[in-house]
């Protein structure tokens, strides 16, 4: 095989342990002790909310109370998470009715960008997200870290405004694109890896070249963004950014999978078709797995996924048992959508809080996964893991922008007070990403405006 | 400064009919420069900067169809490499779309994309080189490499190469043959990687490191940047090398030098795909075949067929600018097509057994233009309904230039399907809604014009258990126009001079990628103007548009540098 037939995904799996950690253009290398065991953030987005009078369990502990329908199963990890009810997102700048819209903003909370969207909603964010707010303060710490972040998706459909279909940036105009297929990640950074083995001068000579090309990409970055205008530029830093992460990925050290005590059930060997949407289910317990195995590697510490985009017209749950394919009048097709306006069926079948109930049980097997890593005595990687399980929108018939459900799981290192639930907290979301960023040890006092983005004491153990 | 072309300007006509809608998208921009007009004729002047303003220049990445053009022109490989990339955004509500920001994901497709282009090419690397035969001796493969980089750079990066440009690829390939051990193939492969992966590759900014052309508080286009604003306007492609040569000579200043290339581009093939994607975003449906449908309503839809219905127009409007009339009632009535068996199928035409796209004439009564073609009735419709405000909005936005705006804050559905009630008696009683009233009174007339055709184009007579009710009032030119069905609205639309000036309008954004200025207003009323002279004839709209100031001329960014 002739060099130039080897393709990135081949270099990679061929890459192992075997390539060596070669010096980077833009990374100053400073590494710190890492902790035996490193906190992770997980940050998860669902739309249409919820049929809040089955989801909502009463205020104060959870220990001593039946979950309602949808949260019950979660009823196993009553004593992990923090419930949350009616948090407000102040800084949309559109109206209560309309919940789809937030979707761009969700994880920013700050200022967004009026020319943005179609005027009404779907405005793109001025500021970086959570998870990128989280990931560039690890990176200080952990630069060996082979990703910033591992960003995932299920089902978000193609077209339509920006605002619609992607919730984590980097900065404004620079959205982060999530990866699809599971199978596509999983070769990048866990295939082929193995140890003892004599790195093929053929893969040296590809990683020489990479670098070469890579490090001829950035500086012409540098180059060419230094003579444009200011809004223009920030496209090309992150341009320059991705450059950077992606020459990380094909440089740095990779931990087979195997040694890093997790299990992945795919099989890259059969292909799946991410677009069927029967195969929803095993695409997104895929991507969970992915996230867990690749924060449990310490290939990076923070894991986002989204699950379906601003409206989830993209995937119909008829694979849900009961959930029927046909729509209820407001769509062809039993979709989020179609869910979210017109929850109930003429004979009274609650479609929607079936589907709210399935999606808790999916959380659930999240939670799982983490919980059944054990790290340290009597501990587990759900006690070192934020995670955060977001929805947009109070409810999909109420289309509402406020009032946002989410849930905490995972004691982030002893930092939150779970097995509570808070259904009025009548403050901002921004308190929770603030939070988040202190749990994951990168201090801030306020997130997303200095007043209104304030941190939520009632978190904290 | 110049923020106005990132909401959306101008509401060309009607606007009174928004009274009533809530929170406009922008409304005229008013919110800086004194918006001049720049006299007469000077709208039609590419030579004078004029009084007017001039909005800036949109940075933008080439978008899917100009890279997979370019590819082919540059690389000589028709693979599309780009249609695994993300989906294109739209620029500035412009309606027409930009490449997007690049993030890891994207660049790591982008790598992929490139390795696969350049293996290609290498297996021909006779057809890139300089020399020939392909030296064998180290210094005669130095000295081809230089001349590879001078050549090739010059088509890639769609100018010549600073010296210090040179010497970085230069540079670059001496480390492939020295540090990276590459023999001479592989090291020009991965120098077309470099080059491929550059930003002055995939990036419309084609401003070499030399001093910008300042005209008063403007920056005038250079002749190489007049070559790719040319070529991506009327090819969606780079320029080719009398573009490039013309360039060098500085010959693409004067509206008359670009009056002559403009003239030359048209006649080419490429310019079919030009028409293509301009007719193809202005209609909104390139999103086509990520829609849905209710197979089970509709049995022979298929993905191949949503991709026909595509390449139907595609076929249609380059045709019509490449070998019919160009002109806009052409455009909209002409019952001349292309089909294959499955649209054969889908439009009752028997006869056509091929797979691949064949001329056609259809049943004047039934189709005329592109309007009443499958991919803009399908597109704009639900799984398995019609959607008359879709339709409508589209209608409203595109064809007339009516700025629509986002829809009120409550905006109730329409009514559930139930048997024995048609689409339009469920979408009469949402239009009769006080809240929806100001908008759909708008929408909904031209869409229910288009309610013979089903959600996937085809045609009907029934819906509900009733005859379609396809009749409605038009309000265009400043008149309630009555028709009985799509046939006679497309030719009302056809004969209409709103329609002709929003046609002009809809192809400065596509050229600027944003909306036009206040003091664009001479330029747009130059190619309005040089469109109704020449008998709505769609290449010389063109023609004039290549000639105005807005395509010359540029103000500098917010920040810019220039050199």
């Amino acid at each position: 095989m002739r060099n130039w037939e080897l393709s990135r995904r081949e270099l990679l799996a061929a890459l192992g342990v075997g390539a060596a950690c070669l010096p980077l253009l833009h990374v100053t290398r400073t590494y710190a002790a890492t902790p035996a065991f490193p906190k992770r953030f997980i940050c998860v987005l669902l739309t249409e909310g919820y049929r809040m009078q089955y989801w909502l369990p009463m205020g104060g502990s959870l220990a001593n109370q039946t979950l309602p329908a949808s949260t019950l199963p979660l009823d196993g990890f009553k004593n992990d998470i923090i419930i949350m009810g009616n948090l407000t997102n102040p800084k949309f700048p559109g109206c209560d009715r309309w919940g789809h819209g937030t979707y761009g903003q969700i994880f920013t909370g700050g200022a967004v960008d009026m020319a943005s969207g179609n005027g009404k909603e779907y405005w793109e964010p001025t500021i970086p997200s959570v998870d990128q707010v989280v990931a560039t303060g690890i990176a200080k710490t952990a630069p060996q870290l082979v990703r910033t972040t591992l960003p995932l998706e299920v089902k978000v459909g193609s077209g339509g405004y920006l605002g619609s279909k992607r919730c984590f940036w980097s900065g404004p105009k620079q959205p982060v694109t999530p990866e699809a297929d599971p199978y596509k990640i999983y070769s990048e950074i866990f295939a082929g890896t193995s140890t003892g083995t004599t790195p093929d001068p053929a893969v040296q000579r590809l990683v020489a070249e990479r670098r070469s090309l890579l490090d001829f990409v950035g500086k012409d970055l540098e180059k060419f963004g230094a003579r444009l205008g200011t809004e223009d530029r920030l496209s090309i830093q992150g341009h320059l950014q991705s450059i950077v992460d992606l020459e990380k990925q094909l440089t740095m050290q990779r931990t087979p999978i195997g040694q890093c005590g997790v299990v992945f059930s795919g099989d890259p060997a059969k292909p799946i078709d991410i677009k069927a949407n029967a195969n929803v289910p095993l695409v997104l317990n895929l991507q969970m797995q992915l996230i867990v195995a690749a924060l449990k590697c310490d290939v990076t510490r923070v894991g986002t996924l989204q699950f379906g985009d601003a409206t989830g017209g993209a995937i119909v749950f008829d694979f849900v048992p009961g959930v029927p394919t046909e729509g209820n009048g407001y769509q062809a097709l039993r979709n989020w959508h179609d869910l979210g306006h017109r929850p109930v069926r003429p004979d009274g079948t609650d479609d929607k809080k079936t589907v709210d109930t399935w999606c808790m049980a999916r959380f659930a097997d999240m939670l799982t996964m983490l919980r059944n890593i054990p790290e340290g005595l009597n501990e587990t990687m759900l006690d070192h893991t934020c995670v955060l399980w977001a929805n947009h929108m109070e409810a999909g018939d109420t289309h509402g922008a406020q009032k946002l459900p989410w849930i905490l799981a995972g004691k982030c290192g002893g930092y939150f007070k779970t097995g509570q639930c808070i259904p009025n907290p009548g403050k901002p979301m921004m308190g929770v990403l603030a939070e988040i960023c202190n749990a994951m040890d990168v201090p801030v006092d306020h997130f997303g405006d200095p007043e209104l983005g304030k941190p939520m004491p009632e978190l904290r153990a | 400064m110049h923020r106005a072309w990132k909401r959306g300007a101008t509401v060309v006509s009607l606007s009174a009919l928004m009274v009533g809608c809530t929170a406009q998208i922008g409304g005229p921009a008013r919110d800086h420069g004194t918006g001049g007009s720049g006299g007469p004729g000077s709208g039609g002047s590419g030579g004078s900067p004029g009084s007017g303003e001039v909005g800036p220049a949109v940075f933008r990445r080439l978008t899917k169809v100009e890279y997979n053009n370019t590819v082919r022109d540059l690389m000589h490989d028709s693979s599309k490499p780009a249609d695994n990339f993300p989906t294109d955004t739209e620029s500035y509500r412009s309606g027409f779309f930009r490449g997007g920001a690049i993030s890891t994901v994207d660049a790591g497709r982008l790598l992929e994309a490139t390795e696969s282009i350049a293996a290609n090419a290498v297996k021909r690397l006779g057809d890139f080189l300089p020399c020939n035969p392909i030296p064998t001796a180290a210094g005669d493969q130095d000295a081809c490499a230089k001349q590879f980089i001078t050549q090739f750079g010059r088509r890639a990066y769609r100018r010549p190469l600073a010296a210090d440009e040179s010497k970085v690829l230069s540079d670059f390939y001496v480390q492939q043959r020295t540090q990276v051990g590459h023999d001479f193939p592989n090291a020009i492969r991965t120098l077309m990687e470099a080059v491929l992966l550059s930003p002055q590759f995939l990036y419309r900014w084609e401003l070499a490191p030399q001093a910008a052309i300042q005209e008063g508080a403007l920056v005038r286009f250079n002749s190489y940047e007049m070559a790719s604003r040319l070529s991506y306007l009327i090819w969606t492609s780079m320029p080719d090398d009398a573009l490039l040569d013309a360039a060098e000579a500085n010959g693409l200043q004067t509206p008359e030098q670009l009056e002559v290339q403009a003239r030359r581009l048209l006649k080419d093939p490429r310019a079919k795909d030009a028409a293509a994607d301009f007719f193809l975003q202005w209609l909104e449906v390139t999103g086509l075949p990520e829609l849905t449908k209710n197979t089970g309503v509709f049995t022979s839809y298929t993905p191949q067929l949503a991709n026909s219905m595509l390449a139907e127009t595609g076929a249609f409007v380059g045709n019509l600018i490449q070998n019919g009339d160009g002109r806009l009632d052409t455009l909209l009535t002409s019952s001349k097509t292309f089909l294959d068996s499955g649209l054969a199928k889908l439009y009752g035409v028997s006869g056509v057994s091929a797979t691949t796209l064949q001329p056609a004439t259809l049943d004047p009564k039934i189709r005329a233009g592109i309007l009443t073609q499958a991919s803009f009735l399908a597109t704009h419709a639900t799984t398995d309904e019609t959607h008359p405000v879709k339709r409508g909005k589209v209608l409203a936005d595109r064809v007339l230039c009516v700025e629509v705006p986002p829809p009120p804050d409550v905006v109730p559905d329409p009514k559930p399907p139930a048997p024995n009630l048609s689409t339009r008696e469920r979408y009469v009683e949402h239009e009769q809604n006080a809240c929806a009233t100001a908008c759909h009174s708008v929408f909904d007339p031209l869409g229910f014009a288009f309610e013979g055709y089903d959600a996937i184009g085809a045609v009907r007579t029934m819906d509900g258990g009733k005859a379609v009710d396809a009749s409605g009032v038009l309000k265009v030119d400043g008149q309630d126009r009555s028709f009985r069905n799509a046939i006679e609205m497309v030719a009302i639309l056809a004969q209409s001079e709103q329609v002709r000036e929003c046609m002009a309008t809809q192809w400065l954004r596509f050229a600027l990628r944003r909306h036009e200025i206040e003091g664009e207003k001479a330029s747009l009323s130059a190619i309005q103007t040089g469109f109704k002279e020449h008998g709505a004839d769609i290449r010389e709209l063109i023609v004039s548009l290549v000639k105005t100031r807005s395509f010359a001329f540029r103000s500098p960014s917010e920040g810019e540098v220039l050199p």
